[in-house]
């Protein structure tokens, strides 16, 4: 920002004659520099003349109206903001550009808030000699709003505070200003990219409809309940698809409990055995009770490490016979004994339907078997057992004495939000609490407000549709908004609507090689004759025919050589080898898939490779790479079909 | 650049749980740009998929990077973890939250933040493919503040594990290096080789990454990558291209610097300058046309740097024909002379001279590659009767079956049958429907009985062996009846010996030849053959070798049509 605000001072030194007028009118210079936020700006090539131009009464009152009675108190903090430029000293009189830049972005319904005036006066600040001028100030702005585009530029709250004492003050705090922002920025950043890692919970608005994930929640919390304080044994199902809040649901429950149960988190991503999944059972249980009350079979399976040495240490997978070393009767008898603990256990299944899968599904059988066995009132204290999966067939998966000592309840979360409740959730996590962040209070207000516009426009609402409709899941929609976080600088501090766009192409429908047209000659070259095989009827090649195919357009091309302004436009000569090595380069990029696994008896060469890129991909990126020979091989290519 | 440097920022501020980063072109560059970059920031291992091929290794590089252990000889290699923590994903687990408590410091009790960058990780599919899946969730599992950093050619959707059990990656792309990205690599490499000590040497004798000569090395990185940039475009072929010609390049620079310097014997203060605009124009138009043939030999490593530097040398004669070395080092001053008048005679000069010199570097690269034992040609390494065989089996290979009586029978009609079935076989070869069958020498070697091999061995050492046809004049008649008046019965007596056979047990145990079927004896006639990979079933190769012998090959190999 300061780079360029220090050129458009130049330029207005180059002209005395402008400069002079620029302190009649002080928008003038600062818009057409070209803010950071071009999208939103308005043609930014009204000629100063205009700036008399024919403007009708009434919108001048209606800006009028809307000029904010000007406390004197925000005389002091425009201080802090104004960046100083070099220049600035010697012209005192010398505009902000900023201060257009957020007119234009403010949104012309929204109300001007009181951080809004703060920002704008601090910006607009040094103007002083100019009273006489607003009319004319105010003229410009309705000028402007007229030819740009829609959404509307908001009609700026005019500013027009004199600030005696302002040149002595930019002065002194000429030094540590841009550093400042910078740091504000800095730390801003980092709130939001951590608030956009933690999603916040969802509230629905009104209170008659509930949604989904509150009814689910308040099930969960109805069986935990009873498993923690009536001492039942309880089973169920957490179903919901992928990022719909199941975890994040458990764990919320769990810590609204009155008394601490024993948690256990078991994944069957981890423990991809039953073996495993004792081994970590017994390992969680001996960390959270005291081992006085452990009974000694549990105690014993914890310290099971010393029978396990006996296992070979190179072996990375365990054989079978190792698994079978902890015998599933033993497993049951082991598990039986939780629920005689001094507190109630809840076992968490993360990943259940992975459970399933181990052999004759013993663990769950034992696990669940022990809840069906758990009855109220009795000595013993609650059991309970939650699976968390996202598939839905997972009931199906399980063997019949499993499924008959399963409760059988199930219990739904739900993604489905609507587009604004994701603009809360967003507002949210763009703004977050700043604890451990000391972040400029006036940098923030700014801060909220600009993530205000950036909500209100109307591409970013289409953008959060599109993404509520396709998916309802919280943590792709936060992937969304990284991108744009991150690409935030001192120069251009504020979230715009295009980098969002940008970031949603990337992040969300992701373009198939979206790299191809860049590729080198030689790739391409590959590329294309796949292309012509796959006319020719020859869905998989060799490298054999591949190169048959190059060699045969470079000769085609050769033989009637073409020249333009003295180059030789025809195909450039590709070596054997060359080719070759571009051949593997894109087999290591996967854009040529094997049909076969590598083999010591057949050549590399010889093995057979199908094409991962689509045809009319190849097409296209060839035609946007704009090499004359590659766009006549395509044409010869296309032509052979 | 700009979207590595996003990521850089990103890990640094707070990362996602896992961040996918796809390049096409140069996954290496990238990691070593990310670990420069945020090398004291945060904390972060780089993991190698090749390296690490199973999970205990994997676990042992992770806890050793983070805790910056070294596992040392003297005390017995150990990994840092005190148990045995890479056992299973638990353990590690276990391991890695001890470690990341451990490395909490301070009042605040943070740790630092950690990433772990995954180069290869469709390496680590095919090995483990259980373990791609938790790592993706590390995080979350471990319940820490770390980042999965995956580096990778192939893309995501290529990699992730089925069943959706992996959490959605924040995508990076980065895009394909453009010219001004490579040679700020470049001039940053040559930059940190001028810094480099063990390079640098006395003030007298400059070393060729002095940097005072970076201007020059910018106007040599330019023609470089102008010369490269079509054909690759990863920053490291086109470095490696560089360090190999640069030295060369530089060298008659820093020999007219040192004989200055000995010139001046006492006053050792002799700046060394930059060379002149003029200079380097004289050199550059000297060593242009070698560095399209280093492309050529470098970038499919056909052979390595330090080879192709030694055999790329410009001699002192070509050197002072373009001016760049002083006439009066150069011993034979008549040539000198000769060419000179030569340049007065030609109005363009430059261009003959430069292909003959081209020429000349070709001859001094074949002499230098064979040097080397296995690249002799194999015309010169295999004994003649070897050579027929590799000959048979090449066209045993190509050829069906079938087409064996067509071009090899022998009747009383010989010629016109073997021509008219040929042309109908030609005409019927093209189906009416469906694409034309690819001929068998793109798409590999088709196995065949030896029975065959010796069959077509025998007709082409009958018809083309002038030796084996001399015999006929001796009249020594076998014991066991046989009579060599017969055509084709000497043969037939020949390449059944011994010697051929083991001279086919020779050429597999070379795998010029390849056996399919599993047996270890060369008993029966059935046992299946092959032509090997490589040379031996490249079409280049066996025509010379047949031409050596005078076999013609081109009327023996049955579809020799071109596709396409």
């Amino acid at each position: 920002m300061a780079l360029k605000r220090k050129a458009s001072s130049n330029s207005i030194q180059d002209s005395p004659s402008k400069r002079t007028r620029s302190k009649v009118a002080p928008s003038t210079p600062s818009i057409a520099t070209g803010s950071p936020r071009k999208s939103r700006a308005p043609k930014p090539s009204v000629p100063p003349n205009d700036l008399s131009d024919n403007s009708s009464d009434d919108e001048l009152n209606i800006i009028d109206q809307e000029v904010p009675p000007t406390p004197s108190k925000r005389s002091k903090r425009q201080v802090h903001v104004i960046i100083p430029t070099p220049n600035s000293s010697r012209r005192p009189a010398f505009p902000k550009p900023k201060a257009v830049q957020f007119a234009d972005a403010l949104p012309s319904e929204s109300q001007p808030s009181p951080s809004k005036q703060a920002r704008s006066n601090n910006y607009g600040k040094p103007r002083t000699e100019d009273r006489a001028a607003h009319p004319l100030l105010q003229a410009k702005f309705v000028q402007l709003k007229t030819p740009s585009l829609t959404p509307p530029p908001a009609i700026p709250p005019p500013i027009h505070v004199p600030s005696p004492q302002r040149s002595p003050s930019r002065h002194a705090a000429k030094g540590n200003l841009s550093h400042h922002v910078c740091e504000s920025l800095t730390f801003q950043k980092r709130a939001v990219l951590r608030a956009l890692q933690h999603p916040p919970v969802i509230e629905s608005e009104d209170a008659s409809e509930r949604s989904t994930n509150e009814i689910a929640m308040e099930k969960l919390s109805d069986l935990l309940d009873g498993t923690a304080t009536r001492g039942e044994g309880n089973s169920c199902l957490l179903l919901g698809p992928r990022g719909s809040g199941k975890t994040q649901t458990i764990e919320l429950c769990i810590s609204h409990l009155k008394e601490t149960p024993i948690v256990i988190r078991l994944s069957g991503l981890v423990q991809t055995n039953d073996r495993l999944a004792m081994r970590e059972l017994s390992r969680q249980l001996s960390s959270q009770v005291s081992p006085a009350l452990l009974p000694e079979e549990i105690r014993g399976a914890a310290n099971d490490e010393s029978l396990e040495d006996d296992d070979n240490p190179f072996l990375d997978t365990p054989t079978e016979a190792v698994e079978l070393s902890v015998p599933t009767a033993h497993m049951h008898s082991l598990i039986a004994c939780i629920p005689t603990l001094g507190r109630p256990t809840i076992v968490i299944l993360d990943a259940f339907d992975l459970f399933t899968d181990h052999p004759r599904q013993s663990f769950l059988y034992s696990l669940l078997d022990t809840v069906q066995s758990c009855r109220a009132g009795g000595r013993n204290n609650g059991f309970a057992v939650v699976g968390v999966t996202s598939r839905m067939d997972t009931l199906m998966a399980l063997e019949k004495r499993v499924k008959s000592r399963f409760s059988g309840r199930m219990i739904r979360t739900s993604a489905s939000i609507k587009a604004s409740q994701a603009k809360n959730i967003t507002r949210a996590m763009l703004t977050p609490f700043m604890e451990d962040y000391k972040v400029d209070e006036e940098f923030s207000d700014m801060w909220n407000a600009s993530v205000d516009d950036f909500l209100a426009d109307p591409r970013t609402t289409r953008i959060l549709e599109e993404a509520c409709s396709i998916t309802g899941d919280i943590r792709s929609l936060a992937r969304l908004f990284v991108s744009p976080v991150l690409n935030l600088k001192s120069v251009s501090p504020w979230l715009t609507a295009s980098q969002l766009e940008l970031s949603a192409e990337t992040q969300r429908i992701r373009p198939e090689f979206a790299y191809l047209h860049t590729l080198n000659y030689p790739s391409l070259c590959l590329l294309l004759a796949f292309y012509q095989a796959d006319s020719d009827g020859y869905p998989a090649l060799t490298f054999e025919m591949l190169y048959e195919y190059v060699r045969n357009a470079i000769r085609v091309s050769a033989v009637a050589p073409v020249q333009l302004r003295g180059n030789s436009i025809g195909m450039v000569r590709c070596s054997r080898q060359v080719l070759l090595a571009a051949f593997e380069h894109l087999i290591s990029a996967q854009i040529f898939v094997s049909l076969s696994g590598p083999s010591v008896n057949a050549g590399k060469n010889f093995l057979k490779y199908r094409c991962s890129v689509d045809r009319e991909d190849v097409k296209k990126s060839v035609e946007r790479n704009g090499h004359s020979s590659l766009t006549k091989f395509l044409r010869r290519a296309m032509g052979s079909r | 650049m700009n979207s590595l440097n996003e990521v850089v920022s990103l890990v640094e501020l707070f990362p996602p749980p896992f961040i996918f980063i796809n390049d096409p072109i140069s996954p290496k560059y990238t990691i070593q740009y990310l670990i420069s970059a945020s090398e004291d920031k945060i904390r972060l291992v780089h993991i190698d998929g090749t390296s690490c091929f199973t999970p205990r290794l994997l676990y042992d590089t992770i806890l050793n990077g983070l805790s910056q252990h070294r596992p040392s000889w003297d005390e017995g290699c150990r990994n840092w973890s005190q148990e045995t923590a890479n056992d299973s994903m638990d353990s590690f687990l276990r391991a890695l939250k001890a470690l990341y408590a451990s490395l909490c410091t301070g009042s605040s009790n943070k740790g630092p933040r950690v990433a772990l960058v995954i180069e290869k990780p469709e390496r680590l599919k095919e090995r483990m493919p259980d373990i791609l899946a938790p790592f993706t969730r590390l995080a979350e599992l471990s319940n820490l503040e770390l980042s999965v950093v995956m580096v990778s050619e192939a893309r995501w959707e290529d990699i992730r594990p089925p069943f959706g059990s992996a959490i959605d990656p924040y995508y990076v792309d980065i895009p394909v290096p453009t010219k001004e990205v490579i040679i700020e690599h470049l001039i940053k490499t040559f930059e940190r080789c001028s810094r480099d000590f063990n390079l640098g040497s006395t003030s007298t004798t400059p070393h060729p990454y002095d940097s005072v000569l970076l201007q020059t090395y910018k106007h040599f990185i330019y023609i470089v990558v102008d010369v490269c940039y079509l054909y690759t475009n990863d920053p490291h072929e086109i470095q490696y291209i560089a360090a190999a010609r640069w030295p060369g390049f530089i060298n008659p620079v820093l020999d007219a610097h040192s004989m200055n310097v000995e010139a001046a014997e006492d006053d050792n203060d002799i700046e060394f300058e930059r060379p002149s605009t003029e200079l380097l124009l004289r050199l550059t138009r000297h060593f242009k046309p070698s560095l399209s043939l280093a492309l050529e030999q470098l970038y499919p490593r056909l052979t390595n740097a330090a080879d192709w530097a030694r055999a790329n040398e410009s001699d002192a004669s070509s050197l002072a024909r373009d001016g760049l070395i002083l006439s009066d080092t150069v011993m034979d001053d008549v040539e000198e002379e000769e060419d000179t008048v030569n340049e007065m005679l030609f109005s363009s000069p430059s261009r003959p001279r430069s292909s003959k010199r081209i020429q000349e570097q070709k001859v001094a690269q074949d002499l230098s590659s064979s040097d080397i034992k296995d690249t002799l040609p194999l015309s010169v390494s295999l004994p003649r009767l070897s050579q027929f065989i590799l000959v048979a089996a090449y066209i045993a290979s190509m050829n069906p079956p079938k087409t064996d009586l067509r071009l090899f029978g022998r009747g009383t009609d010989e010629k016109k049958r073997r021509r008219r079935a040929t042309k109908r076989q030609m005409a019927n070869a093209k189906p009416k429907s469906g694409p034309a069958k690819i001929p068998q020498r793109f798409s590999g070697p088709s196995p065949f009985p030896l029975e065959r091999l010796i069959a077509i061995l025998g007709a082409l050492v009958e018809e083309n062996d002038p030796i084996a046809s001399e015999g006929i004049s001796s009249q020594n008649v076998p014991a066991d009846g046989l009579d060599f008046r017969i055509p084709g019965e000497r043969t037939d007596y020949e390449v059944t010996r011994v010697g051929v056979y083991a001279s086919i047990a020779q050429l597999t145990s070379l795998r010029l030849l390849v056996k399919t079927t599993s047996s270890d004896k060369l008993d029966g006639l059935s046992t299946m053959l092959k032509c090997g990979s490589g040379a031996p079933s490249s079409y280049e190769t066996i025509l010379s070798l047949a031409k050596g012998l005078g076999v013609p090959l081109p009327d023996l190999i049955w579809d020799t049509a071109a596709m396409g």
